[in-house]
């Protein structure tokens, strides 16, 4: 069984690796990437929506904030995202504002609509996207996931940037279209320990998480992220996440590259969860 | 006046209807046109000079009736010499008989003549012209119209060879028209030519229909340059374009031939072969921009006088930047010149080998197309050129083919090679294509750790050298900023660029060196110290947002040599390009060329690290571009 998933996994890798995806911020929570990025298997809530909409379902209402340094500084990413319930139903939103600080005069804007219905112990969602920016006349494009519990394991399966299509501002106009992203997920979670893993098969971005809580309140955050392309890209990352009373605080730290570059061009990021419904 | 012409001519009808009737003789005039004031012979010629007493001549023109008498008497002819008057008419003219035995008159027919008529006036010339030229020679005569009707005329040359304007029209009663001849025909020295202007009129006179403007007589001494021609008008950057003209003389001697060329960052003169009557040379677009032959001077000694022929042929040639290259290898053992293009479309290449011109077939191998084409054994240049379906430019590359036979200089585009006595044991045809590298030539080549500063030369023979020929490279002054002591000779083993053994010597801003045949050019080589840390002063993204497609350039500044590694990440943080090497302690190395097409859209952040060892990367930074393609 374990032969046969391996050349499945092996068989997709093969044929939608280095596929055409969209080159987007696509990772701006704390907590992600102090997990290596793997948490598509996780009923995150609001945050949910940059990675697996199916993980809006988790019972909270909730606003959350994120902002991120990349490469020094040199790019910068703000997000904001918000979720509520009705019933199983779960409807939220998200504004993502990718810009450069290096007196380079670009931006790119992402709106996401999103809807998630939880049955049982798993859980869909859809998101509606869509782009904006300096040089982008329009975009559209939708993700599909899920989330199913076995035991004390999460599975995950999404596909995101589905029918995905932006009008460049070029001369001439050029419409692009892209690729869809394939994400496969898995988490196994222990009352001591959380561990998670993911991989997007068609950009090429395999990742490991490790959440420790050592109090109700604090948990350290460890993950290792590669990414596959021309050259692999090597990512260690620490973090922390902070809990109390309706606020969760995340801090993340990547040595990207630290070998060649030391950190350097390492990314931090922060962002912070208010939860409406204090937790249930 | 219309009523009363109208009424003459009733009476004219009239007087001739009966006139027919009782014709006893003819009248003629002779010339029936002429001018007003000249003298007209009209003669009355009678059946019969029996019972005739006497014979006068009426004479009709206008309003008026005149008579002549006395006329002189030949036989059965009656001749009268009439001065037409100073006015313009048309006249009739008809005789009245008159006899001793009747009181009736007999009448002869109605005759016409007239002096209202177009006339031409022309002061022709002739023009010698012992030495022929290209310089434009130009005349003019004068054709006035001294008659009283318009003077229509077309102008011709025969043979042609002569522009004539205007070449038809018309010239009013007694205004002058101007007629300007000038030299159309190519005319070959050696020769005596004869080109005679005419103009056609619809002067009346007799014989006066065609008139000789002027005749001009050329040669057979001279100095005719042919049109300058051009290979290609658009090509890629990097491209060979050959330029040739043909030189015909009689009775010079040709001391020089200077071709100027403007280029987009100066100027550049050739200095042409004297003994060739067809001249070529072929200069190469080493920049983006316009080239344009602007002068041709041919300096020649004529009858002992030094004189100039200057040509300004004006001819342009657009160097547009390219996605697309071509390379050409030379086979040392083979008189074969391998071709690689990178194209993403089909190219169709064909290759000019003297009068030759041979289709090449090409084989797709990844993003390349190959093809080999075997040159002819003859001295000559051979260009290789493509054509593109999707763009409106061609490449072309041009090597040179020499028969050596003993000690030799052979000049190429930045330098030349001195080929020693008994180089090779027989006479023995080499072959030296000079290139400007381009950022692709490197990766296709092997490029890595080679900062060059002068063109690539390869010379190739299909016999061994004995001896070492000496190269000299002239390098680019501008990027060796000073460092001359980190000159290297590089030589192209297989696909790599390795430092070749060869001992530079620098002098002005050329290079020499021993070295027999292969591929050369020169770079600098870094002297990197492990114990000094290097600073970046600048790194440079050119464009920080490419569109169309265009490369995007990045260039380094660093206070001492180093390694350096670059990496290019997108949005997602993945290294989509990388690129390592050493940096010079001099302004702008030009670490790398992407080529955004096979990118997607949006921003990317380059990250330029550097170190005092490959391994070891004491200083970073980071900038961001932007691909919208």
């Amino acid at each position: 069984m374990y032969k046969f998933s391996a050349l499945i996994v092996m068989f997709l890798f093969s044929v939608t690796l280095f596929a055409n995806v969209v080159n987007e911020f696509n990772d701006p929570s704390a907590y992600s990437r102090a997990m290596g990025g793997a948490i598509y298997a996780f009923w995150s809530g609001a945050q949910s929506i940059a990675y697996n909409p199916a993980g809006l379902t988790n019972e909270n209402e909730e606003v959350f904030f994120s902002h991120v340094e990349h490469f020094l500084g040199v790019v910068r990413n703000e997000f904001l995202s918000g979720s509520f319930e009705i019933g199983n139903l779960y409807v939220g939103g998200a504004a993502q504002y990718t810009y450069p600080v290096d007196e380079f005069r670009y931006d790119q804007y992402k709106i996401t609509g999103t809807g998630a219905y939880k049955v049982g112990n798993s859980s869909f969602g859809i998101n509606l996207n869509t782009w904006a920016g300096s040089d982008i006349q329009n975009g559209f494009s939708m993700d599909l996931g899920t989330i199913m519990k076995y035991d004390d394991f999460n599975f995950a399966f999404v596909v995101k940037n589905l029918f995905s299509s932006i009008t460049w501002s070029s001369t001439p106009i050029d419409s692009q279209n892209y690729d869809p992203e394939f994400i496969i997920s898995g988490a196994y979670f222990n009352p001591r320990f959380i561990l998670s893993s993911y991989a997007n098969i068609s950009s090429g971005e395999i990742g490991i998480g490790a959440d420790l809580p050592l109090n109700p309140l604090f948990s350290i955050l460890g993950g290792y992220r590669i990414t596959l392309a021309q050259e692999i890209s090597k990512e260690v990352s620490v973090g922390m996440k902070i809990s109390y009373y309706n606020f969760d605080l995340d801090i993340a730290y990547v040595f990207k590259e630290s070998l060649q570059f030391g950190d350097t061009i390492s990314p931090f990021y922060v962002s912070i969860t208010y939860n409406f419904l204090g937790g249930k | 006046m219309r009523r009363e012409i109208l009424l003459i001519l009733c009476f004219l009808f009239l007087v001739t209807i009966f006139s027919f009737a009782t014709q006893f003789g003819t009248v003629t005039a002779n010339p029936q046109y002429l001018l007003p004031g000249n003298v007209v012979k009209i003669v009355v010629s009678l059946n019969s000079t029996n019972d005739v007493k006497n014979v006068l001549l009426n004479i009709f023109y206008d309003e008026a009736t005149h008579t002549l008498y006395n006329p002189t008497v030949h036989g059965k002819n009656y001749v009268w010499n009439y001065t037409t008057p100073r006015t313009p008419y048309d006249f009739h003219i008809q005789s009245e008989s008159t006899f001793n035995s009747t009181s009736s008159e007999r009448f002869s027919n109605v005759a016409t003549f007239s002096t209202d008529i177009p006339a031409a006036s022309v002061n022709s010339t002739i023009v010698y012209v012992p030495f022929i030229e290209n310089a434009t020679k130009t005349w003019e005569i004068d054709a006035k119209n001294i008659g009283s009707k318009p003077l229509r005329f077309t102008a011709f040359s025969s043979p042609s060879g002569l522009s004539i304007l205007p070449g038809n029209g018309f010239i009013q009663p007694q205004n002058v028209e101007k007629f300007k001849l000038s030299n159309s025909g190519f005319l070959l020295p050696g020769h005596l030519y004869v080109l005679d202007a005419f103009l056609n009129t619809n002067d009346p006179r007799k014989g006066m229909d065609r008139y000789l403007l002027s005749s001009i007589i050329e040669g057979p001494d001279g100095l005719v340059v042919t049109p300058v021609s051009i290979s290609h008008s658009r090509v890629s950057v990097g491209s060979d374009v050959k330029f040739g003209f043909s030189v015909f003389h009689h009775n010079v001697i040709i001391d020089y031939i200077y071709a100027f060329w403007n280029k987009p960052n100066g100027s550049k003169t050739f200095i042409l072969s004297t003994t060739k009557d067809l001249v070529s040379s072929i200069i190469r677009t080493n920049s983006v921009g316009t080239y344009r032959l602007s002068r041709i001077i041919i300096g020649y000694t004529y009858k002992g006088t030094r004189k100039e022929l200057t040509l300004n042929p004006n001819l342009q040639v657009k160097a547009v930047s390219s996605q697309k290259t071509m390379d050409l290898s030379l086979s040392n053992e083979a008189l074969d010149v391998g071709i690689s293009i990178n194209s993403s479309s089909t190219p169709d290449v064909h290759a000019l080998d003297g009068t030759l011109r041979k289709k090449i077939s090409m084989i797709e191998e990844g993003t390349r197309w190959v093809g080999t084409y075997s040159y002819n054994n003859t001295p000559g240049p051979v260009t290789i050129y493509a054509t593109f379906d999707d763009v409106n430019y061609e490449i072309s590359k041009t090597f040179e083919r020499f028969m050596v036979n003993g000690e030799a200089y052979i000049h190429f585009d930045n330098g030349w090679v001195s080929i020693p006595v008994k180089t090779f044991e027989a006479p023995t045809m080499i072959s030296i294509f000079s290139e400007p590298l381009s950022e692709s030539s490197y990766y296709y080549k092997g490029y890595s750790n080679f900062n060059r500063v002068s063109n690539a030369v390869t010379l190739a023979s299909t016999s061994e050298m004995l001896a070492s020929a000496t190269y000299h490279l002239q390098f680019n002054v501008s990027m060796v900023n000073g460092l001359l002591d980190n000159l290297r000779v590089y030589e192209l083993r297989g696909k790599d660029w390795k430092l070749s053994n060869s001992t530079p010597t620098v002098d002005d801003n050329v290079v020499s060196f021993s070295a027999k045949k292969g591929t050369y050019a020169l770079g600098l080589i870094p002297q990197i110290s492990v114990f000094s840390n290097p600073d970046i002063k600048s790194f440079i993204i050119v464009p920080r947002k490419t569109v169309n497609s265009k490369n995007i350039q990045f260039f380094l500044s660093v206070d001492k040599d180093c390694y350096y590694h670059l990496m290019i990440y997108d949005m997602r943080g993945r290294i989509v390009a990388s690129q390592k090497g050493e940096a010079l302690r001099k302004v702008a190395n030009l670490l790398y060329t992407l080529n955004p097409v096979g990118y997607s859209n949006g921003m990317y952040i380059a990250v330029i690290g550097v170190g005092p060892s490959s391994g070891e990367l004491t200083g970073s930074f980071s900038k961001s571009f932007a691909i919208v393609r």
